[in-house]
């Protein structure tokens, strides 16, 4: 399996390679008093996050080979994602699409309680919190500082 | 001044703003109780409520959280060895060590009082050195910006918790996040894509929201099925008495100065301030053994030093219109949001606002005291909230703030997607404030830095010419020397 102390450096060094390619394309300044144009910073940016990232990829590789072997195999790496961060994405993600879809009401109401289902909360106060809180916020961001909340593709 | 300020007082007791004061006092105080919910955060969250509100009591309410919210940090801290903040990580040497001893109520109130020396000398330094500052900062050109702006960056090595080259790393990932949109000199496209929301550049707040509130939103969730339920410790009710007053008082005045000095350093914050004012402490006390098993010293030095930053970070922010922590950058927004340019003309334009803001430092801070002292029974129940409650608040309220911005679904996908990298970079051990620091000194230096060359028709003798430009430059090569310095020796210490 590919290290993440290796694999997300280089991660970065591919896509400030590709950010160099974006930037050679920019336009050079058309005036004589510009000495430097738009690229000059995007440019000494990427360049920096190859020289660091390389540098995390030596330092990592010098601190592998100063641990004794059976140290390594000892430490564990924690996962970089969890079943709970997988449900936390998908949370996340299917809330905004929601939100999109039906508007902020309906989309917080099926939110939460799909939430509070999905840990097995068994406790009906739980979701009267939940509900609660969902119907305050509407009720502070509409009605108490007039801050338009989505109201969904659906129903407009 | 003097009429401003105490029309300033007389702003912070009216009806329109007290209400409104106390109640973001009081919010910033739970939601820094509440584990993994920062002072950031809660006035990012708090943030979208103040878009309605007119200017003093929207930003009085913010800073009034930013207090609280430091200070609440201190009480799981204490009870709970969980910081509820990462500026109370100092605190939970002393704090908890002493609830275990059986003095919560006693860890309890010396943090309250220190938090409020610490508040109110920073607060006090800010209205003396502030409007001199700005004076000062009326001389501020191109150069000088740009040599300002790169003494910020280089303090992203010192928020750079133990890999240097990491937060560097998170550094440049924030520098180039600033340059999307359009160019500021030639209005080139950069980075956009084709995407017409991305000429206007990438919105801090989305940005804040989402490496914040998100990304800790989803390790919380991550961490709840992991975490054991820890059990409060067992609750006494002494308080701290005269004569422990008198003990701590030199100690919390000494670290009220350096956290001011620490925080109106643009990018140090609360966490680093804290212990850098807790290893002074330590450095020069008489039985520096005592630190770490329950020493009051210990305790009175990080909540007066991560407190003292509260006013400091508003002095950049104020003056020059960098800001000296997360938070101030959230405060920027908000000062951006209700038409206000921070900076030295922000003094002359709208001095009733930056008066109104400092009295109500001060009323926020006797106010955290107050509260502090009133709260020690509650917090105790308050600790308690289940996370299964709270995660679900955090994510739902992010998505909505980050709407909320422009009414704008995109700045919700910014915000995922910033909460995505957030919690990824949080995995890798790569801190997520310099990214954030990064977007806001980035512009800023690109900007000045090109202006000055066009200035000095493409020479780079401006800065060494120029002594403002210079002494920054000069700060900020000891700023990074000194980092690495300290840096070295903590790995030496580690070691041994």
């Amino acid at each position: 399996m590919l290290n993440r102390n290796i694999f997300f450096p280089s991660l970065i060094i591919l896509l400030s390679l590709i950010f160099l390619v974006f930037i050679s394309q920019f336009p050079e300044p058309r005036y004589q008093d510009a000495p430097v144009g738009a690229g000059f910073f995007p440019a000494v940016i990427a360049v920096l996050q190859i020289v660091i990232c390389s540098v995390l990829i030596f330092q990592y590789k010098q601190k592998q080979n100063n641990q004794n072997k059976q140290k390594q195999q000892q430490t564990k790496e924690i996962p970089l994602v969890s079943k709970h961060s997988i449900f936390g994405f998908t949370l996340l993600i299917g809330y905004a699409a929601l939100i999109t879809l039906v508007g902020y009401l309906p989309a917080s109401l099926v939110g939460f309680t799909y939430y509070l289902i999905y840990y097995r909360v068994k406790k009906p106060l739980y979701y009267v919190i939940a509900w609660i809180f969902v119907f305050t916020i509407y009720f502070l961001f509409g009605e108490v500082f007039v801050i338009s909340l989505p109201e969904g593709l659906l129903f407009f | 001044m003097t009429e401003y300020l105490l029309s300033g007082f007389a702003s912070a007791f009216s009806m329109a703003v007290f209400p409104v004061l106390v109640f973001g006092v009081l919010g910033g105080v739970i939601l820094g109780a509440l584990p993994g919910l920062t002072a950031t955060m809660g006035v990012a969250i708090l943030l979208p409520f103040t878009f309605g509100m007119d200017a003093t009591p929207a930003l009085v309410m913010l800073i009034g959280v930013y207090i609280g919210g430091i200070y609440g940090g201190s009480i799981a801290a204490i009870l709970l060895k969980t910081p509820g903040t990462p500026a109370s990580a100092a605190t939970v040497l002393d704090g908890h060590t002493m609830a275990i001893k059986g003095l919560a109520a006693k860890a309890l109130s010396i943090a309250a009082v220190a938090s409020f020396i610490g508040g109110l000398i920073s607060t006090v330094v800010l209205i003396a050195v502030a409007p001199i500052l700005a004076d000062f900062a009326l001389r501020f050109n191109a150069p000088e910006y740009f040599a300002l702006a790169l003494f910020g960056l280089t303090i992203i090595a010192s928020v750079s918790a133990k890999n240097i080259m990491k937060g560097l790393l998170a550094g440049t990932i924030g520098l180039l996040v600033s340059m999307v949109g359009l160019d500021p000199i030639s209005s080139v496209p950069r980075f956009t894509f084709g995407v017409m929301d991305l000429y206007s550049g990438i919105n801090i707040i989305p940005v804040l929201i989402g490496l914040f509130a998100i990304a800790e939103g989803l390790n919380q969730l991550e961490k709840m099925s992991s975490d054991k339920q820890e059990m409060p410790p067992k609750f006494s009710y002494k308080l701290l008495s005269f004569a422990d007053f008198k003990k701590i008082l030199p100690t919390s005045i000494k670290s009220g100065l350096i956290g001011t000095s620490i925080g109106s350093v643009p990018g140090a914050g609360a966490d680093i301030s804290a212990f850098a004012c807790y290893n002074e402490a330590k450095r020069v006390a008489k039985n520096p053994e005592e630190f770490g098993n329950g020493s009051m010293h210990g305790l009175a030095a990080a909540e007066s030093g991560n407190n003292g930053v509260t006013g400091g970070s508003l002095v950049p922010l104020l003056t020059l219109g960098v800001p000296g922590d997360a938070v101030s950058a959230v405060l920027l927004g908000a000062l951006i949001v209700q038409g206000l340019t921070p900076g030295p003309l922000l003094f002359t334009q709208n001095p009733e606002i930056v008066y109104g803001i400092f009295s109500s430092m001060i009323v926020a801070n006797i106010v955290m005291l107050i509260v502090g002292f009133l709260g020690i029974r509650f917090f105790c129940r308050i600790i308690e909230v289940p996370k299964i409650l709270m995660i679900p608040i955090i994510i739902f309220l992010s998505v909505i703030g980050a709407y909320a911005i422009n009414n704008s679904m995109f700045d919700v996908g910014i915000a995922i997607t910033f909460g995505l990298l957030g919690f990824l970079l949080n995995k890798l051990d790569i801190p997520s404030s310099p990214i954030l620091l990064a977007i806001i000194l980035g512009p800023m230096a690109e900007t000045n830095l090109r202006k000055s060359l066009i200035m000095y028709e493409g020479s780079w003798s401006f800065l060494y010419d120029r002594p403002i430009a210079l002494a920054f430059i000069l700060f900020a090569i000891f700023s990074v020397y000194s980092t690495i310095k300290l840096k070295k020796k903590e790995r030496l210490a580690e070691k041994k």
